[in-house]
């Protein structure tokens, strides 16, 4: 068969999504009108490019790490856990081509992030003049080319060393409760992460020197090209994916322990928790935890972005870690607005009587998933910038936390998940506004 | 193991945790015939079929489809076995016929249009699969493991939840394909269907082989009787 075969399922499938993409692109730039209206006044001295260092170079390269972490991710979920290997999996398919082309495809899909990052870069890197912000680009999409070459290496080679006794001792000592699959996959982003983030340091640095220097803006290009041999070499690696997820999923899904697979984030807390409220407080920490663990857990990622951002020697990074850290609590306060809007009619009839209750245990639940995300936030603020970056950062944390646990509560009993939505976007505004332009 | 046995498993056994799923089968099954498997829920079908199919490796044993290791030789094995999972696997976005295309140009070789006909898939061939029922959905899956005609054929609960009419045309393409060499394994708890189409029943409770009978020779009813002989004691007394 022809190579190009085995991308027909990836075509068709972003044709099918195209309308839908273009449609939530339409409405984001839509809603973003009178958002950016409101708060500009506010956002002003952010793109204020008289008020830039005059070198991009440390934006560069943040915006280079964010779209490779990205890039990576997708990678991972085309490659390992997409809805094409349960098809391609039955079949005798060659590894090379389905790897190919599910790089390719992630490639096309997250084309996009690397347009608005490098769009986004305009007012601060075009200050430097155009051959300056045409290197940055060049090297920001070379990132993002050499971040999905990279990551498919690994996540192979990672899915590889599970199954190889070799590996064994080192993955046994590393992994925790994990299965070796798991650990591997989760440590190949290590040397991902490591080896793109160099690279996409010493382009930025390269977008400030002059001369040939500049030519290193190339060199994600070239890496990438090289390791494309790596690559294929490893796709047969592909096949073994298939039954590692499935030990994966069969050791989470086995009953070894039975209270530790019914054990669910803060079920300590409930004791400490008054009586009348406790029943209703379980049921959110159950029904969020076992549901939609992911959003909860989208908290830690909040988190670790406000240390990245805390985490640097510019006096500005207490303010904007507080803005990040103002976010922390977004993705865990959907938990409960999803819960009620998914409740059936009956649940709601049976339990009218519990208002005051439940939305006591919906506030209590989402300071609670979110209190150790912000408290990891202030820590690093008062690490790297003293005690009073740490209070910027936990009044932003608390601001965000307290905002989104009213908005949770508002939006659970009218399980209008579209007025959260509205209104923590317009929060989360807010707060960066307010963290960049406030008094404290 | 000799050249006319189409599937070979030895001492197969598949543990989760402390959970033991499988339990040391052993099983030979040749060329030609149609056997169906039957168990009550969690007698271990799902987790053998998944094993067969290459999707889950045994904690023990071995399995060799045709002389080929299963798990040694994935591509190789995919080549001689058309399996259908228990939930069908199928490109949404595709339609019916371009599937069929893609597994036919994969496989080497099917007729496309013979497999639609089979499938009761003629009409809708050219609507993506997004726009099918379920039931549709799981003959688009049974069409393209039956496609290229594979010397395997694995079918975990396929037929369940097909409309009658579709699931005796899929019968008669399973007898067919048995009558011309190939080989059928069907999992399913549904008795009567067994009965109808297979020559040889196997019978699993808590892993094990609990019965493996000649289906032909039975009389009417005869393999529910020996269902609830056989499994229903062993089932009712939890098995181990």
């Amino acid at each position: 068969m022809t190579a190009a075969a085995y991308g027909l399922p990836h075509i068709r499938a972003r044709r099918a999504e195209r309308g839908r993409l273009a449609v939530a692109a339409l409405t984001l730039a839509v809603a973003a009108i009178p958002v950016a209206s409101a708060i500009h006044g506010r956002l002003a001295p952010l793109v204020d490019t008289a008020s830039l260092h005059p070198s991009a170079a440390a934006l560069w390269l943040r915006a280079g790490t964010v779209v490779a972490c990205a890039v990576a991710l997708a990678v991972h979920g085309a490659l390992l856990r997409g809805p094409q290997r349960p098809v391609w999996a039955l079949l005798p398919v060659d590894p090379a081509a389905v790897v190919r082309e599910a790089v390719r495809d992630v490639r096309w899909r997250t084309a996009p992030w690397t347009v608005a990052a490098v769009l986004a870069m305009l007012p601060a890197a075009w200050t430097q003049g155009p051959a300056a912000f045409v290197a940055g680009a060049v090297g920001l999409a070379g990132v993002a080319w050499l971040a999905a070459s990279s990551a498919a290496w690994a996540l192979l080679g990672a899915v590889r060393a599970a199954e190889d006794p070799r590996w064994a001792d080192l993955l046994d000592l590393v992994r925790g409760a994990n299965p070796r699959p798991q650990a591997a996959i989760l440590y190949a982003f290590a040397p991902v992460v490591l080896g793109v983030g160099l690279l996409a340091f010493a382009v930025s640095e390269a977008v400030d020197a002059a001369g040939p220097a500049r030519a290193i803006v190339f060199a994600p290009w070239v890496v990438a090209a090289a390791i494309g041999p790596a690559v294929r070499a490893a796709a047969p690696a592909w096949w073994s994916a298939t039954p590692g997820l499935e030990e994966v999923r069969a050791r989470y899904a086995a009953v070894e322990r039975p209270e530790e697979a019914r054990r669910v984030a803060l079920d300590g807390w409930a004791p400490r928790v008054p009586a009348a409220v406790r029943p209703w407080f379980l049921a959110e920490l159950r029904h969020g935890w076992r549901a939609r663990r992911g959003l909860v857990n989208a908290a830690w990622a909040v988190a670790a972005v406000s240390v990245w951002s805390v985490w640097t020697a510019s006096p500005e990074g207490p303010g904007r870690a507080a803005a990040v850290a103002a976010a922390i609590a977004l993705a865990p306060g959907a938990v409960p607005v999803l819960g009620a809007a998914h409740e059936a009619p009956w649940i709601r009839w049976w339990l009218a009587d519990g208002a005051g209750r439940r939305a006591a245990a919906r506030a209590l639940a989402v300071v609670g998933w979110s209190a150790g995300p912000v408290a990891v936030a202030v820590a690093a603020a008062a690490l790297r910038h003293g005690l009073d970056a740490g209070g910027t950062v936990a009044a932003g944390g608390g601001a965000g936390l307290a905002a989104t646990a009213l908005l949770t509560v508002g939006s659970a009993a009218r399980r209008s998940l579209a007025g959260y939505v509205a209104w923590a976007s317009l929060g989360a505004a807010g707060a960066v506004s307010l963290a960049l332009g406030g008094p404290w | 193991m000799s050249a006319a046995d189409a599937l070979v498993l030895r001492g197969v056994r598949r543990t989760f945790g402390r959970v033991v799923a499988v339990d040391g089968i052993d099983l030979t099954v040749s060329a030609g015939s149609f056997v169906g498997l039957i168990g009550h829920n969690g007698a271990g079908k799902s987790t053998l079929m998944s094993m067969l199919m290459g999707l889950l490796r045994p904690t023990e044993g071995t399995i060799h489809v045709c002389g080929v290791d299963v798990h040694a030789d994935p591509a190789a094995a995919r080549r001689l076995v058309g399996a259908v999972p228990e939930e069908p696997a199928v490109f949404p976005h595709l339609t019916a016929r371009e599937m069929l295309e893609l597994v036919v140009a994969v496989r080497g070789g099917g007729d496309v249009d013979l497999a639609l006909a089979l499938a009761a898939l003629a009409d809708d061939a050219d609507r993506p699969i997004s726009e099918y029922s379920q039931g549709m959905r799981r003959r688009a899956a049974l069409a393209a493991a039956m496609v290229s005609r594979p010397a395997l054929v694995v079918l975990d609960e396929s037929i369940n939840g097909l409309d009658p009419p579709s699931a005796a045309r899929v019968k008669a393409a399973l007898r067919d394909h048995c009558d011309a060499g190939g080989t059928v394994l069907l999992s399913t708890h549904v008795v009567d269907t067994v009965q109808a189409v297979a020559d040889r029943v196997v019978m699993l409770a808590h892993g094990r082989v609990v019965a493996d009978e000649n289906a032909r020779d039975m009389p009417p009813g005869g393999l529910e009787r020996l269902f609830l002989d056989r499994i229903g004691a062993s089932h009712a007394a939890g098995g181990r």
